[in-house]
């Protein structure tokens, strides 16, 4: 609603009364890296839904079979459910200046998504060695280049997680290093996000 | 962290050598040229081929050369070149990159080098998109659609690695655009200097502005669809490829839906239009204004159909499928919403028309590109409302006249404001004036050769005139009159192709011979014409960031001291509202 009310105003008008007007302009309390976070995770939102969209329209042709989800992907959501957590832990440990323990949950937060990428393409091979093959059927092309796109944002994902983690290391501008983590923390959890209605939709369909 | 008013000049990455300052160079101004450079010179190829096409089409036979192979091939990729990688590139990583920042006044985009990353992305994306001129097939001829299946199957022209090629070209556009476009919006964001609230920012923000949220929501609809022609393409899957039997052999493939690319590739292709013509109607908002002395008329209403337009651009793409089948209902319900946006977009020709109304109007080249623009887009604006209805649509289709319709519509105009803005913007960018007699002999050329080309194809599409034929021999149905039509509009595009040379050679020359040129030739109130050196030094400001105290329309106002006002004037205001810097709390994780 405040957009609306921005919208309103008649910026032609002489100021005459306005002093507020020469206050510093932007989103004030919130820095630019978590802005663009935000404004990145918006478009991988868009970019989910738009597979989505796409799985539930291919799915209505005859030749779609549904496939079985091997167990694999029930561990691994389990781990990616940790790592997420992990990653909160070492956020929260980061504000309140124990930097040992961020670090150490920082580092458990990486090797289990490290675990649930290994864990995807055990799926995957246990899936393609059981006939259920990317070219089988839709339904098996669908389930290979959804979860293949998640797992290369986790991957892009662990290039920022190294970053923090040497920053937590070599900086010491204790704002960069908690921000760095918390914005780690946030990308873990929009993808855990994800990869919980990704999991659900092959579930169901 | 950087807020705008915590003006932090020693943070910034100054350049300290030739490569960091003009190859590897995180300033938004050096990125903006490398961007604009590029796009420009991938244009002139497309360029040239539109030229191979247009001697297909105007002496068919007569150049040997030009195969069903060449004419397909050059068509695909003059469309896929124009739209994307000349006009999306330079808006937005052209003009946007220079202007946001420094009409916001703030020293550089919030992630430079990202910035940078965004350019070279892009360069790639060119490369790699121009490499496949040079692999076994050669580029792809499916049409700047891509339409599956043609788009892989064996008879259409590159579909060994052009295809490929193409759809890994626009892969990695697609994150170039991605990571500029995020810098744009965060900037536009946070980055506003003191005083510059969101009504007070020029329209030429508000269209880049609204047109990179477009392009951050659509172009993930076209990573989709790559990616899965892609897997279509190398892996044999079947999202989009149906049951087919090619030169008398069942394929693989099966049961895949064609018509699931073409609604999520017109989902990004729509708005596309208006990522394009956004920031069109932005920048010439501001040519017009500052050249007409008048205060932009209707400010608020041109944000509002900026927005507007913006968010209708996301539900009418099916009205490109209107000939692909669809139900009727939903037929009638992307004719509404295709119709209703020509509203907000009507206004803004209202307004630009008003603008110039009673205004002291200057004729200077920049002008007459904007005064060339309204024209131009008010005809091919025209023509969309026919094309619009679902019962019109369907014979023009795959006529000329829809090649005429958006080639005024979204070809020539943006093309135009592209002119318009550059002439504007080039004694700021380039600290030299331009030959005005050449600008002027360019102008005219472009313009009266718009409408000698593209007018002629209206009633080429009338008559019926099938468009993306390579040959029209033996089609009885078109008269001889349309082969002389076709004659004339080559020679015209030949002629007025070279003559965009004049305008590369006017700018180029004038770097070095053009007279040079103040601070602010123009009388412009907006604040990249208040820097305190033309062209802008690294960091644009001097030692602090300008406060901004109105709108950047005030033009002609009585009793001020000269005709414009800048924004960063504090004349008429009482003296104890002036800057009044306020305390930051800082951020708490």
């Amino acid at each position: 609603m405040k957009f609306l009310s921005i919208l309103r105003t008649k910026p032609w008008l002489v100021p005459e009364q306005r002093p507020e007007l020469i206050q510093p302009s932007g989103i004030r309390t919130i820095p630019e890296p978590m802005i663009g976070l935000g404004i990145f995770l918006i478009i991988a939102g868009a970019l989910f839904l738009l597979f989505i969209i796409s799985y539930q329209y291919r799915m209505d042709y005859q030749d779609w079979q549904p496939a079985p989800e091997p167990w694999q992907l029930w561990a691994n959501t389990l781990f990616l459910l940790m790592g997420s957590i992990a990653f909160q832990i070492s956020s929260n440990a980061a504000i309140q200046n124990k930097y040992q323990r961020a670090k150490k949950m920082l580092m458990l937060a990486g090797i289990l998504t490290f675990i649930f990428l290994l864990g995807q393409v055990w799926a995957w091979s246990v899936m393609n060695g059981t006939g259920y093959s990317v070219k089988a059927n839709p339904a098996n092309s669908f389930f290979y280049l959804i979860t293949g796109v998640h797992a290369a944002h986790l991957m892009g994902g662990l290039v920022a997680w190294l970053r923090a983690l040497k920053k937590i290391d070599r900086s010491s501008d204790e704002h960069s290093i908690q921000l760095s983590i918390k914005l780690c923390a946030m990308y873990w959890h929009f993808f855990l996000v994800v990869w919980l209605l990704l999991f659900y939709m092959l579930l169901v369909t | 962290m950087a807020f705008a008013d915590q003006d932090d000049v020693t943070s910034m990455h100054h350049p300290h050598s030739f490569i960091s300052k003009y190859i590897w160079s995180q300033d938004h101004k050096v990125i903006a040229i490398q961007y604009s450079l590029t796009a420009i010179s991938v244009g002139l190829v497309a360029l040239v081929l539109s030229w191979i096409m247009r001697l297909q089409i105007g002496f068919p036979g007569v150049f040997d050369f030009i195969d069903p192979y060449v004419y397909y091939q050059s068509v695909t990729m003059h469309g896929m070149i124009m739209v994307i990688y000349l006009l999306t590139a330079l808006f937005l990583g052209g003009f946007g990159n220079y202007l946001i920042p420094l009409q916001l006044g703030a020293r550089d985009m919030v992630f430079p080098y990202l910035n940078m990353l965004s350019y070279w992305f892009y360069l790639v994306s060119v490369l790699i998109l121009l490499s496949s001129y040079f692999v076994p097939g050669g580029p792809t001829g499916a049409g700047w659609t891509l339409y599956p299946p043609q788009a892989i199957l064996p008879g259409t022209p590159g579909t060994d690695w052009g295809i490929i090629l193409m759809l890994l070209s626009l892969a990695v556009f697609i994150i170039a655009f991605t990571m500029g476009g995020l810098n744009y919006v965060t900037t536009i964001i946070q980055a506003r200097t003191r005083g510059m609230t969101l009504m007070r920012m020029p329209l030429s923000i508000w269209g880049i502005f609204v047109a990179t949220i477009l392009g951050l929501l659509a172009f993930p609809a076209l990573f989709v669809s790559a990616i899965m022609m892609a897997f279509d393409r190398i892996l044999g899957t079947s999202f989009f490829m149906p049951t087919i039997i090619s030169m008398g052999q069942q394929l693989d493939y099966g049961g895949g839906s064609p018509i699931l690319f073409q609604h999520l590739f017109w989902f990004f292709g729509h708005p596309e239009v208006y990522i394009v013509a956004l920031p069109a109607f932005g920048l010439v908002s501001e040519v017009l204004a500052t050249h007409a002395r008048r205060s932009i008329f209707g400010y608020r209403m041109m944000v509002w159909a900026i927005v507007i337009i913006g968010f209708m651009s996301f539900i009418v793409w099916a009205h490109h499928m209107y000939v692909s089948g669809m139900n009727l209902y939903l037929g009638f319900f992307f004719a509404t919403t295709t119709l209703i946006i020509a509203v907000p977009t009507a206004l803004k020709v209202y307004n630009w028309v008003l603008t110039l109304w009673k205004g002291n109007i200057h004729f200077t080249v920049p002008m007459m590109f904007a005064i060339g623009f309204i024209f131009t887009f008010m005809n091919g604006g025209m023509t969309g409302l026919f094309l619009g209805n679902v019962a019109v649509d369907v014979p023009l289709s795959d006529t000329y006249f829809v090649v005429a319709h958006f080639h005024m519509v979204m070809g020539v105009s943006p093309i135009l404001v592209v002119f318009a803005a550059l002439y504007h913007w080039y004694p700021k960018i380039t600290g030299r004036m331009y030959n005005n007699t050449l600008g002027m002999i360019h102008f005219w050329i472009t313009f009266i050769g718009t409408y000698l080309i593209y007018l002629p194809m209206h009633y080429l599409g009338f008559e019926g005139m099938p468009r993306r034929y390579y040959n029209y021999d033996n089609l009885d149905f078109i008269s001889e009159s349309a082969a002389i039509a076709n004659a004339s509009i080559t020679v015209t595009a030949i002629f007025v192709g070279l003559c965009q040379f004049i305008f590369i050679y006017n700018m180029f020359v004038s770097l070095k011979k053009g007279k040079k040129a103040t601070a602010n030739p123009w009388g412009a109130t907006t604040l990249e014409w208040q820097t305190p050196q033309t062209p802008p030094a690294h960091g644009n400001w001097g030692p602090e960031l300008p406060v901004v105290y109105r709108w950047p329309y005030d033009f002609s106002k009585p009793g001020a001291p000269n005709d414009f006002i800048p924004q960063n004037s504090d004349w008429g205001l009482p003296k104890e509202e002036k800057a009044n810097p306020t305390t930051e709390k800082p951020f708490k994780v």
